[in-house]
């Protein structure tokens, strides 16, 4: 490791370091728009690391399972209503998923429902 | 602004004539042939597109041009169809406002945020509502939800009775979460500054929440 990557291995916080390898993850995997990038209304192929998960109930009081995805270079709400858990989605689970984001309300990130996702296992090799 | 609407009945091609007339961009969808065709041939929808399919196949959704409709209608006779319209509009097709007719009032409760609903219009509770404001003095009357149910704005003519009648707007204020909207005076609106007073037979329009009903029926109505 060159003195330069070291020099900054030791001056970066652990927090940037994992976001830093999180964003080189997000990146190394083929055909996939970056959440930075998301384009409202358009059904794309999004990737992430599930940066938090809280339990929402709707107005009509049923449970809405609501994840923050993260990839570094931005951030993506998903919403699967009806849900308080979901089998292997917790926070640190990284996920590629297909949807349209929509804009949402009350924290103006953009936001997927019920989406079509697949689970990235942890130590699964970067294909 | 593109509208999508579904349904190409007496309601649906109102809508759809009306907007149309406004300018904006008008698409109405159809599941029977022979229905479209004449409508088709009806005048002042020159400017209406109509598409032939079934609306609650994602398929045929996409030859709507869902995607890029502002606002999808499902004004169909059948609330079954209407739900299913408006959760894939919503969830599929990411449409920021789904506009859903409610057929049968005990269906109403359905069309809801989780069915993708933002708005629902039953033509039942909406005559009942004006039936209610027609009746009454000194009745909370429920003009309108907003947002599912989170707000309301609702009416008050005040009776003699009323507890609010001699209070200021800013002391209406201070005991409730209550937003006055308008006061209507003599035929005449008045925008409410706090030290308006209220008087006996005026009709109080307020935005509140649905939770707080109750409050603002023992601030506004004596009960008897």
């Amino acid at each position: 490791m060159p003195l330069r990557d070291l020099l900054k291995r030791f001056t970066t916080s652990q927090l940037e370091q994992d976001e830093l390898s999180l964003k080189e993850f997000c990146e190394s995997l083929p055909e996939h728009t970056l959440l930075g990038d998301v384009e409202l209304r358009k059904l794309m192929v999004m990737v992430g690391e599930i940066e938090s998960l809280r339990i929402v109930p709707s107005r009509d009081g049923t449970p809405w399972l609501e994840a923050l995805l993260n990839d570094g270079s931005g951030k993506l709400v998903i919403v699967w209503t009806g849900r308080k858990s979901i089998a292997g989605v917790r926070p640190g689970t990284r996920l590629v998923l297909k949807g349209r984001p929509s804009l949402h309300t009350r924290s103006r990130r953009p936001v997927v429902y019920n989406p079509i996702y697949r689970l990235i296992p942890v130590d699964s090799p970067q294909s | 602004m593109r509208v999508v609407i579904v349904g190409a009945g007496k309601v649906g091609m109102h809508i759809a004539s009306d907007l149309a007339q406004s300018d904006h961009d008008v698409v109405v969808v159809e599941r029977d042939r022979n229905l479209v065709a004449r409508k088709q041939a009806a005048s002042g929808l020159e400017h209406v597109e109509f598409v032939v399919g079934d609306a609650c196949e994602i398929a045929e959704q996409d030859l709507c041009g869902l995607e890029t409709a502002d606002v999808v209608v499902a004004a169909t006779g059948e609330d079954q169809v209407n739900l299913v319209v408006s959760l894939l509009a919503k969830q599929e097709y990411a449409v920021p406002r789904v506009i859903a007719r409610v057929n049968h009032p005990r269906n109403q409760w359905l069309f809801n945020e989780s069915w993708g609903v933002d708005v629902c219009v039953s033509t039942p509770h909406l005559l009942t509502a004006l039936v209610e404001e027609a009746v009454s003095i000194g009745h909370v009357v429920n003009l309108l939800d907003f947002e599912g149910g989170g707000a309301r704005l609702v009416e008050v003519t005040l009776a003699e009775s009323s507890p609010a009648a001699g209070m200021t707007v800013s002391e209406l204020r201070a005991s409730q979460d209550i937003a006055v909207v308008a006061i209507v005076r003599d035929r005449h609106v008045i925008t409410p500054d706090a030290d308006d007073q209220l008087e006996v037979g005026d009709e109080v329009l307020m935005v509140v929440t649905a939770e707080d009903d109750d409050e603002v029926r023992r601030l506004l109505v004596r009960e008897a």
